[in-house]
């Protein structure tokens, strides 16, 4: 599972733009899938057949596409201006490279510390006054390079220390590879798998997609905000890296169904698996979008701790990889099984 | 040239840390000159040239870059980090950063996600705030790093279009580059004079290399490399008409030498090589103010790279500048006087 996970967060793939991502994981699910099919808004969805007939439809989902930016506008000077994909919170923008279209390289602009007043060399610029340079000198020559619309990722490295990985786009590659993994495993029952579009802007992929497969249960992977750094105490953490697994009660979208929850604690108390529980109502996930779809889906979501969500570079411990896998995994047999 | 100013950008090398980039630059100039030596504080210091000759020219870019110091590691194995020089606290946030302890660590600055916003989205980190996360157990990170270890940001140095270069330490690695091509261009050289190449030490800091290293020589002229500041959003006033690919920028200052400068200006205009003026009415704020004023005083010069977002991870230099630089110091150099 590294080298995929290395393999999709590498990758680039914003909201609306997750073409390169999907092309990768139809590659990699292709010989072990018995159908998949893209939908019109651009979502994998998959099925594969286990060794029974499940008593219950279930749909897995992770999100594929990332938080970035689009190209806006290019000025006289050369400069690209360009507006956020999902939410980025300004303080992580200064002086980042960035890769526009996949291929044309840049930076954020930064004035210079020494001919900034006190005021300004505290603050943060709005996006107005940000500007990406990839060394044009004009608007003619940088047109031969960069469009508006086009599509801008962070540009940063992968590393896996061994002990935690450092990347861009671990949300929500890392439960993309967690995914796909399961299809190429043998499967107890049959179940359906969906790579979905645009959860960073408003969740429209899922959306649809839980509309389309019409699931009984749907479990969502995704990565959560962990908080557990100097200076945050207590429930301010909300979760913690390498603890486990992330269950929540409640997010800023969705109230997740109790009986899933107990059965995900039974579950890690009876296969020695690490779960802990979100320990504030933040953020929000694709399982808002599939709980309130048709007549209601029960849902649940199992979430990897991350640490800097929605920036250059946000890191999770390993461990905690296959806490997730296995808590979703077996959690998705007792679905299929009617065992709940 | 793109190759090794990659190279100088990747090692460390922080101020008072530069062993690293001092070791690299001392093994390059060994293949131009057999008189090349590192202090203690890690000047690097090559002599070519007429060894015998009474005169001596003094050739200077600072070595070291801005960065940070570990001086805590807490209960978790985060790391507290200090700033070595004039670090921007706006680009702090997320950045990537090499953690110089027993062997070199890929580390992250905490911050908290869009997620859980204090709403203060407008507020540049405090430097006093500034904890490193390795993503390593206690332990390991207590095994490998120890307080006082360096931490510089890390960028990985790339090529924009129109050999634009963008990476963190240009300031001055891009200084540091022109002075070892321009060894490679005199060394066969028949030099009148005595020639001094000195990468010094902790300019970010105390300027502890241009104010030490000169005491022991006999210079009669000096120029020091350095970068300086371009064209770019914000930037008004005189900086405002310097643009990247136009060529070195020579410095008129009180502090430094009126003849020197117009020498260097005729230089260039004789030999077609483009510069650009950079008008400092007091000190100059580099290395150059305290050669000037050394021993008992030393007619010096400053000749600038121009440069954008000078101090973070997207420092921008056009090669072509870099190599006019070069070609200009090597007439300096190799012209009979």
């Amino acid at each position: 599972m590294d080298n995929l996970l290395k393999k999709l967060c590498t990758a680039n793939g914003i909201s609306g733009d997750e073409k390169s991502i999907r092309d990768i994981i139809i590659n990699e699910i292709k010989d072990y899938a018995n159908d998949y099919r893209v939908d019109n808004l651009g979502n994998l969805i998959v099925y594969k057949k286990g060794n029974n007939t499940p008593e219950n439809k279930l749909m897995i989902s992770a999100h594929m596409d990332e938080v970035g930016f689009l190209v806006s506008d290019i000025t006289s000077d050369g400069l690209i201006k360009f507006s956020e994909v999902g939410g980025i919170d300004r303080r992580v923008l200064p002086a980042r490279s960035v890769t526009i279209n996949n291929n044309v390289k840049g930076v954020i602009c930064n004035k210079p510390i020494h001919l900034c007043d006190s005021d300004e060399a505290k603050s943060i610029p709005k996006y107005d006054s940000m500007y990406i340079d990839i060394g044009a000198d004009s608007k003619d020559e940088a047109q031969k390079y960069v469009s508006p619309g086009d599509s801008i990722t962070f540009d940063t490295f992968y590393e896996d220390n061994g002990f935690s990985v450092k990347s861009k786009a671990i949300d929500d590659r890392a439960g993309c590879s967690m995914m796909i993994k399961m299809i190429q495993s043998e499967l107890e029952y049959d179940m359906y798998f969906t790579f979905v579009v645009q959860e960073e802007v408003g969740l429209n992929g899922a959306k649809v997609a839980a509309f389309s497969l019409n699931p009984d249960y749907a479990i969502v992977l995704e990565s959560t905000t962990a908080a557990d750094i100097p200076g945050i105490e207590g429930v301010k953490q909300v979760c913690n890296v390498n603890n486990g697994a992330v269950i929540g009660f409640m997010d800023r979208r969705t109230i997740y169904d109790k009986g899933l929850i107990k059965e995900a604690q039974s579950i890690a108390e009876n296969n020695n698996i690490k779960i802990q529980f979100k320990r504030a109502v933040a953020g929000g996930n694709d399982a808002g979008a599939i709980h309130n779809s048709r007549g209601g889906v029960r849902t649940l979501a199992v979430s990897l701790p991350c640490r800097y969500l929605h920036s250059q570079i946000s890191l999770i411990a390993k461990s905690d990889i296959y806490d997730v896998y296995n808590l979703a995994l077996i959690l998705a047999e007792r679905i299929c099984g009617g065992k709940i | 040239m793109k190759k090794l100013l990659f190279d100088l950008c990747s090692v460390g090398g922080v101020s008072g840390s530069e062993t690293s980039a001092a070791e690299y630059c001392c093994e390059y100039l060994k293949k131009y000159t057999k008189e090349v030596r590192v202090d203690y504080n890690n000047n690097v210091l090559a002599v070519l040239g007429n060894d015998k000759s009474d005169k001596t020219v003094l050739l200077d870019a600072h070595l070291d870059r801005i960065g940070f110091i570990v001086t805590e590691i807490n209960e978790e194995g985060f790391i507290k980090a200090e700033k070595c020089g004039g670090i921007d606290t706006r680009t702090l946030l997320d950045a990537c950063v090499i953690v110089h302890g027993n062997k070199d660590l890929f580390g992250v600055v905490c911050c908290m996600p869009p997620h859980l916003s204090d709403g203060r989205e407008d507020k540049a980190v405090s430097a006093d705030n500034i904890w490193i996360d390795l993503g390593l157990p206690a332990d390991k990170v207590k095994d490998n790093v120890s307080p006082g270890d360096s931490v510089s940001l890390y960028a990985e140095p790339k090529e924009l279009i129109n050999s634009r270069i963008s990476a963190s330490a240009l300031d001055n690695r891009a200084g540091v580059v022109v002075l070892l091509k321009l060894a490679e261009r005199i060394y066969k050289e028949n030099i009148d004079r005595k020639v001094c190449i000195l990468l010094s030490c902790q300019e970010e800091t105390f300027a502890t290399g241009a104010k030490t290293v000169p005491f022991d020589l006999n210079i009669d002229e000096s120029v020091t490399i350095d970068v300086s500041f371009a064209s770019q959003p914000g930037v008004t006033d005189q900086y405002s008409n310097i643009k990247l690919g136009k060529g070195p920028m020579l410095c008129v200052s009180p502090i430094l030498n009126r003849d020197l400068f117009d020498k260097l200006r005729t230089i260039c205009a004789e030999n077609n090589i483009d510069y650009q003026l950079e008008v400092c009415s007091c000190n100059t704020g580099t290395n150059g103010d305290h050669i000037a004023t050394s021993k008992s005083g030393v007619k010096t010069a400053l000749v600038s790279i121009p440069q954008k977002n000078m101090h973070s991870q997207a420092e921008i230099v056009d090669l072509k500048d870099m190599e006019s630089t070069v070609n200009l110091l090597v007439v300096v150099i190799c012209k009979r006087r």
